[in-house]
């Protein structure tokens, strides 16, 4: 392998490596599953990289990514476990410390019920803007999308989360 | 609400890989890429040159390293055919100096993070020895190509070493045991390698073994004065139990590499116990750990980290080296010996060999062995 390309792989696990696993993780839940996933989205990335250019890695990860925890669901022949579920079984498996008081805060709690209660394509683009912290733009490229298309998905989700958490408060 | 989930986000960041955790998936995902032949990427090279120049005139420019000014001639000059064909090359080799001058030092200087040079010194301080074995089965492994892996072996185990007392001096004791540790793991199991490949009778390699074996003490040097610091930062049991995660995690590694992996049934059978031994000495550490008993969980664990690396090892060097290497408990000192006595001299005995006793690491367990005469003919 060339030297360079090899440093410019690495530096890019370096940098995406926490940010793909944060993204893994609020899906399976599952912090060892999570590492395994992170593993096998940059081989998966090194595979496609050996033999072309990659032009902007981000989106080109979050796909991966994204679609190995697809396969991993469809595989165990289980339906995506709801982000309440989770909770309410588990609190969130601590990652540190510092994360059992990231869920621990009812605010939070009431928005994750409230998510669970939005469409899957909603929900999805939700959970890339506000747990990934991607840009409509990059989730656009990684849904294979129009952004203008991804910026109304998003704030009409909002807006449904907004009503849904309105009416859980009741 | 929009506020809400961006403090959501906010809040998000913190969930990450720990430090190990990582480093682990990195060192797995660079085995892989080294285990990958070369790539088909040719094809599309004339294309890519233009961009990757320029990519290349920016890097010179932010970091005017002259490795990768040579580097960017060779590369430029020759299509990068010839920096990609020193990968391949051996000490003694033509085209050895621009591997290790231009190749490796450009893969250092384009890492970021001290953490990830380590890692690299790590990994370059592996490969000259197992440049070395590669000769040593070849029988090629002469006075001048052994002199040479020996001089750039010695220089990336002191910039390891200078890594280790930065980290431990910045308060990084953790991440410094690990890279002792690693060090450790690894050099132990290729000095058994290469006590292996001496059986044969080549001095030169007996030499390499010998060199190796001491600097996989000086490592369990640095490793114990590390886990030293971590008794005085009192929280010894936080770190006795990172380290147990490491090893277990390690454990699990090397258990889906020797299943996934392509050797002998006998190499693989060798491997698994080789893997049990470390298991069990990883489960004696928890034990430990459970007891209070850091000092000794710490030793267990060490021990647990070093067996695995050598299950790992085992095939490895089946994969790499074509050849197969049967289980032993020989240590360097014993071929020593017997060399001594084939050659009868008497002079040659250590001083070491003739106190009462010696404590031998590196034949896997620790043992100690009782006075040991060597018979000389009169």
């Amino acid at each position: 392998m060339d030297p360079i390309l090899e440093q410019k792989f690495i530096n890019w696990y370096d940098e995406y490596a926490d940010a793909i696993f944060r993204h893994c993780y609020f899906r399976v839940n599952n912090r060892e599953l999570a590492k395994e996933l992170v593993q096998e989205t940059f081989i998966r990335v090194f595979e496609y990289f050996k033999k072309h250019e990659i032009e902007n890695v981000k989106p080109f990860l979050y796909k991966v990514a994204t679609n190995l925890v697809i396969d991993y669901f469809r595989k165990k022949r289980i339906k995506e476990i709801s982000i309440e579920e989770l909770y309410e079984k588990q609190g969130f498996e601590p990652a540190s410390s510092s994360s059992q008081e990231i869920i621990s805060s009812l605010e939070i709690k009431d928005i994750l019920q409230g998510l669970n209660q939005l469409e899957d394509g909603d929900r999805q683009v939700v959970m890339m803007r506000y747990f990934d912290g991607l840009e409509p733009k990059e989730i656009a490229e990684i849904l294979n999308e129009n952004s203008n298309i991804i910026s109304v998905r998003l704030s009409r989700a909002i807006k449904k989360l907004k009503e849904l958490l309105l009416k859980n408060g009741k | 609400m929009e506020n809400k989930l961006k403090q959501i986000l906010e809040k998000t960041k913190l969930i990450k890989l720990d430090q190990q955790e990582k480093m682990e998936i990195r060192r797995a995902l660079l085995n892989f890429i080294r285990t990958q032949p070369v790539r088909a990427r040719e094809i599309v090279r004339p294309i890519l040159q233009e961009r990757s120049i320029l990519t290349k005139i920016i890097l010179i420019l932010k970091k005017p390293m002259p490795a990768i000014i040579v580097f960017l001639i060779v590369a430029l000059a020759t299509g990068g055919g010839v920096s990609l064909a020193a990968q391949q090359a051996l000490p003694q080799d033509i085209l050895y100096p621009i591997k290790i001058n231009i190749n490796e030092k450009v893969r250092s200087a384009l890492a970021f993070s001290p953490e990830a040079k380590a890692e690299i010194e790590l990994e370059l301080a592996e490969k000259r020895v197992e440049e070395a074995e590669q000769l040593a089965v070849e029988g090629k492994l002469n006075s001048a190509a052994q002199a040479q892996v020996k001089q750039n072996f010695d220089r990336h185990t002191s910039k390891i070493k200078e890594k280790i007392e930065q980290f431990g001096a910045e308060g990084k004791t953790e991440l410094a045991l690990q890279l002792a540790s690693n060090l450790e793991a690894s050099l132990k199991a290729h000095g058994k390698i290469l006590v292996q490949l001496s059986l044969k009778g080549d001095e030169n390699v007996r030499n390499l073994a010998k060199e190796v074996k001491i600097k996989s003490e000086d490592a369990a040097n640095w490793r114990e004065k590390e886990e030293s610091k971590v008794g005085a930062e009192a929280d010894v049991k936080t770190a006795a139990e990172g380290r147990l995660k490491a090893v277990l995690n390690k454990i699990e590694e090397v258990g889906k590499f020797i299943a996934n992996s392509r050797v002998s049934a006998e190499a693989k059978t060798e491997a698994e116990a080789r893997l049990k031994t470390a298991r069990d000495s990883a489960s004696e550490g928890k034990t430990q750990i459970e007891a209070q008993e850091y000092n000794q969980a710490f030793l267990a664990l060490a021990k647990a980290h070093r067996l695995a690396q050598e299950a790992k090892l085992t095939i490895t060097a089946e994969q790499r080296l074509k050849i197969h290497l049967p289980s032993t408990t020989t240590t360097i000192d014993e071929i020593g010996a017997e060399t001594e006595k084939e050659e009868e001299k008497t002079e040659i005995k250590t001083e070491e060999e003739t106190e009462g006793e010696i404590k031998e690491g590196i034949g896997g367990e620790t043992k100690v062995r009782k006075g040991i005469n060597v018979e000389v003919e009169p």
